[in-house]
């Protein structure tokens, strides 16, 4: 990819309105899913369930997705300064440094997962023990997804878009192939050959595990195109694109997941059932006769599935737990047709909210600031308390947070790995 | 007078800074240290003898003392006497709220019908008395208690000083030793600690008076420390001189047995006639004089709690006075190295001009690192644990230096 390609005219721009805004609307709206999450009288689609797509589960690929553009963007900054291996060697050491950071810091704030109590407990096998479950799940909250995303997909930051978008098909591809071999049961902690090398049987991950990045990195690059996109389009037309690349991702999405309804359980016997379960990847396409159309389609996103009586877990929901294939897919069109939004409200009219722009250019403080504050707060807000109290405490969380965050934003303390 | 207009140097002093970044060093040490069986005993905190553990903390309040006239000094003249106050004031109150954030503090209860049936003071009683008051909360509220005089002259300070100390004095008397020490235990001195922190902190602000040379003055020549070094040697004395009836709490051995199960004295404040007869008795003066500081004293079988003992928990008058005057002395030593000599550590310099940031982050890395180095390890393994939390909490701040990112109150 040449040069003239990345360092565009709007390269060396100081700060993009809407990318701040976007992200500043996920940070927001994580306050208000972790908050909420936890109490009896959220919405389901408030949560996350692991079994659909809902409002909670567009957070954290909003996030990763404005990761991305950033990425593309200080890539490109770089790349306006020099020629491009220049740019590529700074942006190797930068990403370096700056993702190990990442991941030290969210190793640090959410610790590892584990402790031995005594002296006696550090067996080389418990130590090997834990080792692996660090490895598996533990280590893998939100910033240390980001940091490593950022080092697997650096290789691919000098390619054109069009390669990137096609890196995207092929690491769904190779996601769902694992997940097919062992990835499935070894997120979910069910008996898996991987187990016997990785070690960790029986636990449970989260946000994918390890073989999650693949899945995240998808986002992630969904998110350095979007960076092109509006680069390379003025004003209304990037809009357009990104709308419209969205609205294609998120039909692929949905159109995937889809195949979850070969997973109804109804009308099958005992041992189709049992057979439906063990292959979570594959489906029963012998069902597929004898169906009307219409029902085949799979429930509409943020609306919940039936229970696990009448339809097998599998990985064409939108999970993630697993980071399916369709999540990847409708998550990131989500995301990117709201990006495009954010384009036409904020680069296009204007429009600029001051709570977005405090927690978006300085995203990491919240983040951190945000989960003591949340803490403190859940102090008095048992998980069963009234709406009323749920929605005061709420606001007090949310403006404590705010309180640290614009103080920081009036000092100019900017805090960036 | 308003000795503000004294104080309007803008340069950051040296020897401030890294007599800070010393004492955030001082804390990391013996924070994450002082649970492990491998730990010296001087580098545990402990609650009826002054260790090196103890001495930390009326540092920081020492070096709160000292930027506090410095900066107040500052702003009264540059803004008015009530913007400074106002923006002074807010600014500990955001303190405040940070140590409500920072210190963690367990579900009230278990259920909304729980939390319902109880008070508001059953809600923050146990916090209020207990959690929120560690070492950011009693520099927000010791700060609060300065400013009416932290800008007065040395005299009103030193007044101020003396009077809160005997309120404290007499405050524990009616209660608050006994309840400073009854479960849940108080932190620091719990919420009247105030009284006797500002002992460190108005020595700070007479430090600063000293060290701190106007921008005016003509004479640009280091201060001797001779006189400071006396004074810091006179408030040790003192101190330890007022611990000294800490032996009349000493148990005579025929009433050990009986007295087993108490562990504080029933008049910790104000000795009973009986006791200071009994203790006639055995008018030897080793018998009348106290442990040196850093060394441990007989347990409370042989010795009832009190509050002449220099005890961190309680904050009791001896112990702030004696710390008060260690901390000077180590400011004098850091003053000749740094202001004199012109020696400084980088490492120091990290810690202490960012110590809010690693205080913050040294409770989250500690929390970390701990888990994978059990409390009963050998001594290699715990300083290898030990060596690991540094260089992460480290890593972290010299981060935001390198970034020009400081947070300051």
């Amino acid at each position: 990819m040449s040069k003239s390609e990345i360092a565009t005219p709007l390269a060396s721009a100081a700060r993009i309105t809407s990318l701040d805004q976007f992200r500043g609307y996920s940070v927001a709206a994580m306050f208000v899913v972790n908050f909420v999450q936890h109490m009896d009288v959220a919405h389901q689609t408030l949560r996350h369930n692991n079994t659909h797509f809902s409002y909670a589960d567009s957070i954290m690929p909003s996030f990763i997705l404005a990761c991305g553009f950033a990425y593309r963007m200080a890539f490109a900054k770089l790349v306006a300064k020099g020629n491009l291996e220049f740019a590529l060697a700074q942006l190797r050491r930068r990403i370096l440094v700056r993702s190990f950071g990442l991941i030290l810091l969210s190793a640090m704030f959410f610790s590892l997962g584990g402790k031995f109590f005594s002296w006696s407990d550090m067996s080389a096998s418990n130590v090997a023990k834990f080792a692996a479950e660090l490895l598996k799940a533990n280590l893998w909250e939100v910033l240390a997804i980001i940091g490593t995303c950022q080092i697997f997909i650096l290789p691919l930051m000098a390619t054109t878009s069009k390669f990137r978008l096609a890196a995207v098909v092929l690491l769904s591809v190779l996601h769902t192939l694992l997940s097919w071999s062992f990835n499935y049961d070894f997120v979910y902690g069910r008996p898996n050959w991987m187990d016997a090398y990785f070690g960790g049987a029986g636990k449970r991950a989260w946000d994918g595990g390890c073989f999650g990045i693949i899945a995240w990195s998808q986002i992630m690059l969904v998110g350095t195109i979007a960076y092109d996109i509006t680069q390379r389009s003025p004003g209304g037309k990037s809009v357009r694109r990104l709308i419209v690349l969205g609205t294609l991702m998120m039909i692929m999405g949905y159109s995937m997941s889809c195949l979850t309804r070969l997973y109804d359980v109804r009308g099958l016997s005992d041992d189709q059932v049992q057979s439906l379960t063990q292959s979570p990847i594959f489906p029963n396409f012998a069902t597929f006769s004898n169906r009307p159309w219409y029902n085949l389609f799979a429930e509409a996103p943020f609306v919940a599935p039936p229970s696990t009586k009448e339809r097998v877990v599998n990985y064409w929901q939108m999970d993630k737990r697993v980071v399916t294939v369709s999540f990847v897919f409708f998550s990131s069109g989500f995301a990117l047709a709201l990006y495009g939004l954010f384009v036409l409200a904020c680069d296009i009219h204007n429009w600029n909210i001051g709570v977005f722009r405090t927690f978006g250019q300085n995203a990491l403080a919240a983040y951190i600031i945000h989960h003591l504050v949340t803490r403190t707060w859940f102090s008095i807000v048992p998980h069963d308390s009234s709406l009323g109290w749920v929605l005061i405490s709420l606001l007090g969380s949310f403006c404590t947070t705010y309180l640290f965050v614009r103080y920081l934003e009036i000092r100019s303390l900017y805090l960036r790995l | 007078m308003s000795l503000g207009s004294q104080r309007p140097t803008t340069e950051r002093l040296a020897s401030l800074d890294q007599f800070r970044g010393y004492t955030v060093v001082g804390m990391l040490l013996v924070n994450y240290f002082g649970g492990y069986a491998a730990c010296a005993q001087v580098l545990k905190h402990s609650h009826d003898y002054c260790s090196y553990a103890d001495t930390i903390m009326p540092q920081f309040l020492f070096a709160v003392g000292f930027a506090l006239r410095l900066t107040f000094g500052r702003r009264m003249q540059t803004l008015g006497s009530s913007v400074a106050y106002a923006r002074m004031i807010r600014r500990l109150l955001g303190l405040v709220l940070v140590s409500l954030v920072v210190y963690t503090v367990a579900p009230r209860a278990g259920t909304w019908e729980q939390l319902k049936e109880m008070n508001v003071w059953q809600i923050i009683g146990e916090p209020l008395k207990r959690q929120w008051f560690q070492t950011l909360m009693h520099i927000a509220v010791t700060s609060l208690w300065l400013l009416p005089v932290v800008h007065r002259p040395a005299r009103i300070r030193v007044a101020w000083m003396v009077g809160s100390a005997a309120t404290h004095v007499f405050l524990s008397y009616w209660f608050n030793f006994a309840w400073t020490n009854t479960p849940p235990n108080a932190i620091d001195g719990g919420p009247f600690g105030f009284l006797t922190w500002c002992i460190p902190a108005i020595v700070g602000t007479l430090a600063c008076d000293y060290f701190v040379q106007p921008s005016d003055s003509r004479e640009n020549q280091p201060r001797s420390v001779v006189p400071v070094v006396l004074a810091a040697m006179g408030l040790m004395l003192l101190g330890y001189v007022m611990s000294c009836p800490t032996r009349l709490y000493d148990v005579p051995e025929s009433q050990r047995e009986t007295l087993l199960k108490f562990k504080l004295a029933d008049d910790p404040v104000w000795p009973t006639p009986e006791r200071i007869h009994a203790k006639r008795a055995d008018a030897s003066l080793t018998a009348l004089l106290a442990e040196p500081p850093f060394v441990k004293p007989p347990n409370e079988t042989e010795r009832k709690w009190n509050y002449w003992m220099m005890s961190q928990r309680a904050g009791t008058l001896t112990y702030l006075t004696f710390t008060a005057g260690f901390s000077l002395l180590v400011f004098v030593l850091f003053y000749i190295v740094c202001d004199v000599y012109k020696l400084r550590l980088p490492f120091f310099r990290t810690f202490g001009t960012n110590a809010l940031v690693a205080y913050v982050l040294h409770s989250m890395v500690s929390s970390a690192v701990q888990p994978f180095f059990p409390k009963d390890s050998p001594a290699w393994f715990a300083y290898m644990g030990l060596g690991i939390f540094f260089l992460i909490t480290w890593l972290f701040v010299k981060q935001l230096e390198k970034q020009g990112a400081f947070l300051r109150v």
